[in-house]
């Protein structure tokens, strides 16, 4: 009994050091501009809370990070030659998540990318928090990964360039995308695995778009601007689907503003196992 | 003509010269800065438009410019103050104004050991340049030391071996390669412990069940190879019917997290207990080739079957853990001790569902009338029978 209580004691004296051993680092980095007239961006953020925000003017990039220095290691690349800059966190012993109730501090990650440059924009976030602002970046091809984390994705300006993809894959996750109208893409892409997902495509429409959208288990929740013509080809199983504000014609469902709108929102839809809402919303 | 020709060379080489030594100020302007800070260090990193790049670093007492060890501090003395400051402040600053920060930057009322670090850091920065300069107040304030003592430092050159590649800066130097080796050895001993307490835990209260699995493993192993991949294969399809089949009923939807609960701690079960199982079969088997060797064994176990085969079973993981300084080699030793878990793991499955989880001995090879190996020293030389009268050969 004794020996028992002894081995515990050392085992919750072990989890204690283990949980009190943090050494929190922070890392502040800040680039300017130096004539580049285009820029690749990867993220690749393994887990904690990831901030993502247009720079202040002559800024590159500028990044402030905060981590445990004996489980991640930063990650801050930038080639001028191939125009490619790389951020982030990587874990050292492939820690991937995080002991809730422990009293480890969340790792963090503000960056502040610069709006006056074109961007190819690869974001990769494991476990993870994200607040994304794009609105005022000039974006050209946009790629976000996540897998189980909270992200919340806006374009609270317009991409002042055409965008030519757009793409969202989310594993187990609560994923929200407001103002994609402002974007600006011709092609979107959301993947998702399971969770709840919100696509608001409200904003400036300034060119036509098709969506492709395919979710697994969970519920998806669709906000569409009154002025947009919307065509919804859906394949679902066991899925719900509102379809007030559309007619069905041949298998497609269309909004009754669909032959009279400037510009048109195609969605192809495959989903199972789930419900898809709609909601129509005025104006932009 | 000749001399102004001459005047005109000169002219050229000067221009030359003079362009060359523009072009060599702007290629070490600085670009870009990063600041680090933990309790361990203070660090600051300066990147030139040359690619090279300036990282000063106050660390466990020890001033190091670009890898170099060139003083020593007090810990929370007036050097490693003022240096924390400055790059606490300088956080918020765009690379022009750091620059410009840390050139003016400098400690009244430093002596020794500690003013000469401060001289060496100042020489590191002093002929670093970013446009534009702007000094902040505060740091233009401070007094410096004297010139004649700052000559004495005169700037540090900049070489393309001065600046260590980023994968050799601070954040790897916390993981050093006995560090590395110590953890992957203590995860194996934990891997080790734990499936031995589980092990120990299933053999107290399931022998019987343990030791059927571990003879169907042993005896029909290609079976028991077959049934497993398949079942590996089959798991997803099984979970995606279930599924379905419990939406279907619709009073079924109720059981659905508990049905797919169940299923997964079913199937982690099912690899968990028959790699158990496998170790069970494999330090049986040692143990017996030993014993029919003429070792001696006190006590032969199911215990000690399950502890000698999770022995053999991780082994190869632990040399791989105290080979990791041998380079690419380790990858031999991962990559088997990869293979032989999944094999393990996939056997012990296949066993699992043959032996319908220790319940059916269908497989096991028992009642067959043969003579456990223990015995076979015992056993008395076949002699050679004469035919019975009368029987036709």
């Amino acid at each position: 009994m004794k020996r028992a209580a002894a081995v515990l004691a050392v085992s919750l004296a072990w989890v204690v050091t283990s949980a009190s051993a943090q050494t929190l680092r922070t890392l502040t980095s800040a680039r300017q501009l130096h004539g580049e007239s285009s820029l690749i961006v990867e993220v690749h953020y393994a887990v904690g809370q990831l901030k993502l925000e247009p720079a202040s003017p002559g800024d590159l990039y500028r990044m402030e990070l905060r981590y445990d220095e004996d489980k991640f290691a930063p990650v801050r690349e930038y080639d001028a030659d191939a125009g490619v800059l790389r951020l982030g966190l990587r874990s050292l012993h492939g820690h991937t998540s995080l002991r809730r109730g422990h009293s480890e501090e969340t790792p963090s990650l503000d960056i502040a990318l610069t709006p006056e440059v074109p961007l190819t924009l690869r974001v990769e976030v494991g476990a993870a928090e994200s607040d994304v602002e794009f609105g005022g970046l000039q974006l050209r091809r946009v790629a976000y990964k996540t897998g189980a984390s909270e992200s919340h994705v806006r374009f609270s300006r317009p991409n002042p360039v055409e965008c030519d993809a757009l793409t969202f894959e989310a594993g187990a996750a609560e994923f929200t995308a407001t103002g994609l109208g402002n974007s600006n893409c011709r092609r979107m892409g959301f993947h998702g695995g399971v969770g709840d997902v919100t696509l608001d495509f409200s904003g400036e429409w300034r060119t036509s778009a098709d969506v492709t959208v395919k979710i697994g288990i969970g519920e998806l929740k669709l906000v569409l601007p009154r002025d947009l013509g919307v065509a919804i080809n859906l394949n679902r199983f066991l899925t719900s689907f509102d379809r007030s504000g559309f007619t069905k014609r041949g298998g497609v469902y269309y909004s009754d503003n669909y032959a009279s709108a400037s510009y048109r929102l195609t969605l192809n839809i495959d989903a199972a196992f789930g419900g898809i809402d709609v909601q129509w919303v005025d104006g932009r | 003509m000749r001399p102004s020709a001459r005047s005109l060379l000169v002219l050229g080489l000067v221009l030359a010269a003079a362009g060359s030594a523009a072009a060599q100020q702007r290629r070490d302007d600085v670009v870009s800065h990063a600041i680090a800070l933990s309790s361990r260090d203070a660090t600051l990193e300066l990147d030139l438009a040359s690619g090279k790049s300036r990282v000063v670093s106050l660390r466990d007492g020890d001033v190091i410019v670009d890898g170099q060890h060139v003083g020593h501090y007090t810990a929370s003395g007036a050097l490693e103050r003022a240096w924390r400051k400055l790059l606490g402040d300088g956080a918020a600053l765009e690379t022009s104004k750091m620059v410009a920060a840390a050139r003016a930057w400098s400690v009244p009322g430093l002596a020794g050991d500690e003013l000469a670090a401060e001289l060496r850091i100042a020489s590191a920065v002093r002929d670093l340049a970013s446009a534009p300069p702007a000094i902040p107040a505060g740091a233009a304030a401070a007094p410096a030391a004297p010139e004649s003592v700052r000559a004495s430092f005169p700037a540090q050159p900049l070489t393309a071996e001065s600046a260590p590649p980023p994968e050799q800066r601070a954040p790897a130097a916390t993981s050093t390669g006995v560090q590395l080796l110590f953890q992957d050895v203590r995860n194996i001993v934990a891997v080790f412990i734990a499936l031995a307490m589980i092990g120990f835990g299933t053999v107290f209260f399931a022998r019987r069940y343990v030791e059927v699995i571990a003879d169907t493993a042993s005896n029909a192993f290609g079976r028991s190879l077959v049934v497993g991949l398949l079942g590996q294969l089959l798991l997803l399809p099984t979970l995606a019917m279930l599924i379905v089949g419990l939406i279907f009923t619709i009073v079924g939807i109720l059981l659905l997290p508990f049905a797919i609960i169940a299923f997964v701690v079913a199937a982690v079960g099912a690899a968990l207990g028959g790699y158990l199982a496998v170790a069970h079969a494999v330090g049986e088997t040692w143990t017996r080739r030993r014993m029919a060797n003429g070792a001696f064994v006190r006590h032969p176990t199911a215990y000690g079957y399950v502890f000698t085969g999770l022995v053999g079973l991780l082994g190869l993981w632990a040399a791989a853990a105290l080979f990791g300084w041998a380079g690419p080699v380790v990858f031999v030793f991962r990559a088997a001790a990869f293979i032989v878990t999944w094999l393990a793991a996939t056997v012990g499955f296949g066993a699992v569902l043959l032996s319908r989880a220790g319940l059916r001995e269908t497989f096991a090879g028992r009642h067959a009338g043969e003579m456990s190996d223990e015995y076979l020293w015992a056993t008395p030389p076949a002699t050679p029978a004469a035919p019975r009268p009368g029987r036709r050969e």
